[in-house]
């Protein structure tokens, strides 16, 4: 899944450590996160999307699940 | 962080209780070993060094947090983070699966050399399955 945390995050001046501060996650965490290493739980995904004041369909792009699509 | 702040210190009161009866439990397992053999008994008083040690460390480690609220928002993020959860769930998934694959090719080549061998490590191997299947079903029944 990609998620738009590192263009926010640069648009707003916010450090990986000010963020990681902010959600209460290791520096790493972050990293990992925008480079798409690691996916967000949801309570993670919803106070990213709380800190930068947008939805979490916003901040994450679901790409879709090939198991969802050949279920319906 | 008043919940983590509590784990801790109940963390540091056991470090601490083992610290300070080190020398009473040490004299004790002497009494208690002192039938065995020269082997067993300074296996067991190594064991309980290494015991001793790693309180000590915790005991300093969590005193010195402890004192410091900028240190345990550190190490409560540390502790918390999801990611290391992750690590640390996939770490234990991933080894505890080598570690029956390795188990059961030992079972198998140390039946050409030592049966007695062979059978001990088919029990560790029982024992290392049955311990697997009560604790998934622990969590079965808890989620």
């Amino acid at each position: 899944m990609q998620n738009r945390i590192q263009e926010l995050r640069k648009a707003r001046k916010v450090t990986q450590q000010e963020l990681a501060n902010a959600l209460s996650v290791t520096r790493q965490t972050i990293i990992s996160l925008e480079n798409g290493k690691y996916n967000a739980s949801l309570t993670l995904a919803h106070k990213a999307a709380q800190f930068f004041g947008i939805t979490i369909e916003e901040l994450f792009i679901f790409e879709g699940d090939e198991n969802l699509e050949g279920e319906s | 962080m008043e919940e983590f702040k509590k784990k801790l210190k109940t963390q540091q009161l056991i470090s601490s209780m083992i610290c300070t009866s080190s020398l009473a439990i040490y004299f004790l397992l002497r009494f208690l070993t002192k039938d065995v053999s020269d082997f067993a008994q300074g296996l067991t008083t190594g064991f309980w060094v290494a015991i001793e040690v790693l309180a000590l460390v915790n005991t300093v480690r969590l005193l010195v947090t402890l004192r410091n609220e900028e240190e345990i928002k550190k190490l409560y993020i540390q502790e918390k983070d999801e990611r290391n959860i992750a690590i640390q769930k996939e770490t234990s998934q991933k080894s505890s699966v080598i570690n029956v694959i390795v188990l059961g090719l030992a079972v198998l080549v140390a039946g050409f050399f030592d049966i007695k061998v062979s059978v001990t490590l088919f029990a560790v191997l029982s024992v290392s399955a049955l311990i697997t299947i009560a604790v998934n079903l622990y969590y079965r029944n808890k989620m």
